[in-house]
């Protein structure tokens, strides 16, 4: 039981709390964890302002660089505290399909992330890719509160 | 390290709670921890109180406690046949997102496995809104179980 842990990661603050606490609870239980990183690539937008400034931060290349980066840095404090580890990175127009579909992929039996990542607008909204990884999921999905929620 | 050991789980007597049921126990085994069965009526349907209202919610309340009782049964029969300690609260009516969090505080529980889906709502892949209210106002973690 909870033998692979999908652990997704945006490289935000809210996440790494989650990351700190899926490896916590992989080191207990002698639990594996597969990092996932998804970079959302931009989808072209035909405009002639779009076409003027173009930002290097919607480069897939860029943006699959900085998922790898991040999902590196998870996968490094996993094996720092002894916990076997698989680090991903991928591009997807939508990470909630991403996260979704690696947890089938992986064979992942449990995915714990925070209830809402870098695009969270408040701790009162539970973001939308978790929402939509917690209505589709087949696996059960622990959900991590914001560490400010602590007291 | 994380190990739970202290895991609420609401039931509501239905199967999607009996599954949240399971998956509690599961992770109660894995850390040598205990459960607690919370079973939280919801509020009253009647508008009317006093002289008027005041059968009618008797009855209410008398059946609402008795499907609370059942589902909590369940539970205490669940976990002596996991061999996991358990403990049950009834709570009295109230919004069940308010007592399932109102009751984990009070327990000291260190996480909450609920199902995914609720009784009510006709989108199969919609999230149970009590789940996500308990979602969004909880302040420890959720296990959110399909």
């Amino acid at each position: 039981m909870y033998d692979r842990i999908l652990v997704p990661t945006d490289g935000s603050d809210v996440s790494a709390a989650a990351e700190q606490a899926a490896i916590a609870f992989a080191r207990a239980h002698g639990s594996e964890v597969v990092v996932l990183a998804v970079g959302q690539p931009q989808p072209p937008i035909a405009s002639a302002e779009a076409a003027m400034a173009i930002d290097p931060g919607i480069d897939d290349a860029v943006l699959l660089a900085t998922a790898k980066e991040h999902a590196r840095n998870v996968a490094s404090a996993a094996e720092a505290a002894g916990v076997r580890c698989t680090s991903l990175a991928v591009l997807d127009y939508s990470p909630a399909d991403a996260i979704l579909a690696t947890a089938d992929s992986q064979g992942c039996d449990l995915i714990f992330m925070a209830s809402h990542g870098r695009r969270g607008l408040s701790r009162l909204l539970a973001g939308s890719v978790t929402q939509k990884v917690l209505a589709d999921a087949h696996v059960p999905v622990m959900v991590m509160r914001p560490p400010a929620a602590r007291k | 390290m994380i190990v739970y050991r202290r895991i609420l789980v609401p039931v509501d007597g239905t199967e999607r709670a009996a599954a949240a049921l399971g998956a509690a126990l599961g992770l109660a085994k894995l850390g040598g921890g205990a459960i607690v069965g919370v079973h939280v009526a919801g509020e009253s349907p009647l508008l009317a109180t006093g002289d008027i209202g005041g059968p009618f919610y008797d009855a209410w309340r008398a059946e609402a406690d008795r499907v609370g009782r059942e589902a909590l049964d369940y539970v205490v029969r669940r976990a002596t046949e996991a061999g996991v300690p358990c403990e049950t609260v009834l709570a009295p009516p109230c919004p069940p997102w308010e007592g399932i969090i109102a009751v984990a505080r009070e327990r000291g529980c260190d996480v909450i496995v609920i199902a995914s889906h609720g009784r009510r709502g006709v989108a199969a892949r919609l999230l149970g809104s009590e789940t996500q209210r308990v979602l969004v106002h909880c302040d420890i973690p959720v296990l959110v179980v399909r």
